[in-house]
């Protein structure tokens, strides 16, 4: 781990967000792409079965 | 490649093998960028010390935010001229992640003032013009969200977001003038990005040590950003082919 | 946000607070009432009426702004001149401020209207009104509580009625837009 000056709390505070934010936001892109393809698919499954 | 835009069948299939390509090269640009700017780079003694390490987040956010923003606005026109439902499609897409990555410009701004600038955040608020813009983006693009959010058919949402976000970029260039014109003596960091300069340390420009990681993790973050809007607008197709099923389902029946 | 921008970094007198205070009644005015101005004309059918009518809807839509304008915002202005000689301020700076008020009010219920004629037919949109208008009123805010302290002295009175002038221009036809989709 680098070693910072004084404002190193600061400078982790930064980072965590530049890095969390982009995860948070991949999270929730991958789940509702998700959700979406398996409504879609038990749909289209009801629909063979009918 | 304007198939590729226009035509969701296209899409869904060109986007299938260019979400993991264009995400994963984005998150190793972006790795790299923030490995060198935390581990390579000398911290720089008359921008604070090792806090200017904070611009290789914050900068490349603030220009994306922007570019989305501007994203939003052009889809949005595109989609309120041409009706193409694609371009729809990539303005819903585009407002979280525009939101997110402002939300995400804002708050490291504003921890990174305080040490430098020695005023406890709140002030920075107060007292950067820039600052303010972005929150300001930040209140368009949830607004945008909400506004769609609101309206119960989707024809309708599209139309008032569309409204709104080709109003908001026309107003834009307003507020970021009055913005600017209340704190003409703005103690943010003048632009020093354009500028080369052989030391950091002298001159006002960038040398390239601090430059090339910044413009690797931004194009990092901008293929990064590119994939989440894709997936989203997958999910969303998604979503509006099992609206139709549902909706032919219910006319046979 | 609203406060810091219209209080500024020296609130210290009386005399400095007071235009301010005014400055944000009449933003706030202009949001209390604007989720009643096209509800009502929605939910009894006269926006369609409007769709069919030849008048262009955006011409309607700034008849009814004016009108809204002159009964919420008008009189604030017009008092405006009494809250100045409680203040004690010097009658030269009363004429710059009530055209900065008068002007900048406008400007408040023109973005007001557009944010209430796209969010028409929502169910109890005032927050949401209020969402979406504030980024549009912040340069009328800025504008105008620099014209406050500079008077005609100095730009910021020209900017105020620039931007006034741009959101007559714009925002009638962003209303009318808004409308008509809200009358389908």
């Amino acid at each position: 781990m680098p070693e910072f000056d004084k404002n190193a709390g600061y400078i982790w505070a930064i980072v965590m967000i530049g890095v969390v934010v982009p995860i948070l936001l991949s999270v929730y892109a991958a789940l509702r792409a998700r959700m979406a393809r398996a409504r879609l698919e038990r749909l289209q499954a009801q629909e063979d079965d009918a | 490649m304007w198939t590729i835009l226009a035509n969701p069948h296209r899409f869904m299939g060109f986007s299938r093998v260019a979400i993991p390509i264009v995400i994963g090269l984005g998150v190793l640009l972006s790795g790299w960028s923030l490995y060198q700017g935390l581990w390579v780079v000398p911290p720089v003694p008359n921008q604070g010390g090792d806090i200017a390490r904070a611009m290789f987040i914050h900068v490349p956010s603030a220009w994306l935010c922007m570019g989305l923003y501007g994203g939003l606005a052009v889809s949005s026109f595109v989609w309120f001229i041409w009706r193409h439902e694609l371009a729809d499609v990539a303005a819903r897409a585009i407002a979280p992640i525009g939101a997110g990555y402002t939300a995400l410009c804002f708050a490291t701004g504003a921890i990174w003032g305080e040490p430098t600038w020695g005023k406890a955040w709140r002030n920075v608020i107060l007292y950067d013009s820039r600052l303010m813009s972005v929150l300001v983006l930040l209140f368009l693009f949830i607004g945008y969200m909400a506004l769609r959010a609101a309206l119960d058919t989707r024809q309708k949402g599209a139309r008032a977001g569309a409204i709104l976000a080709m109003v908001g970029l026309i107003n834009l260039p307003i507020i970021k003038f009055s913005v600017d014109l209340w704190k003409e003596s703005t103690i943010h960091q003048p632009s020093s990005v354009i500028r080369f300069g052989e030391a950091a340390a002298e001159s006002s420009g960038i040398h390239p040590v601090f430059l090339v990681p910044l413009l690797i993790g931004f194009l990092g973050q901008i293929l990064l950003s590119s994939g989440l809007i894709m997936l989203l607008m997958r999910a969303e197709i998604f979503g509006q082919q099992a609206d139709a099923l549902i909706a032919r389902r219910l006319n046979e029946a | 946000m609203l406060v810091p921008l219209t209080l500024g970094d020296e609130a210290e007198t009386l005399a400095k607070i007071g235009p301010g205070v005014l400055w944000l009644a009449l933003a706030l005015a202009s949001l209390v009432t604007l989720e009643r101005v096209f509800q009502a004309d929605l939910q009894d059918g006269a926006l369609d009426l409007w769709a069919q009518e030849e008048t262009s809807i955006s011409l309607i839509a700034l008849t009814k702004t004016m009108a809204h304008w002159f009964i919420s915002g008008a009189p604030l202005v017009l008092m405006s001149p009494v809250l100045g000689r409680l203040l004690g301020v010097p009658f030269e700076q009363m004429v710059p401020a009530m055209l900065a008020y008068g002007m900048g009010g406008l400007t408040f219920f023109l973005w007001g209207g557009v944010a209430a004629a796209l969010a028409a037919g929502v169910a109890r949109a005032g927050l949401l009104i209020a969402l979406i208008a504030i980024p549009f009123f912040v340069p009328a805010i800025i504008f105008g509580t620099l014209s406050l302290s500079e008077g005609f002295d100095g730009s910021a009175i020209l900017f105020l009625g620039a931007s006034t002038l741009f959101a007559l221009g714009v925002a009638p036809a962003a209303m009318g837009a808004a409308l008509r989709l809200a009358a389908e």
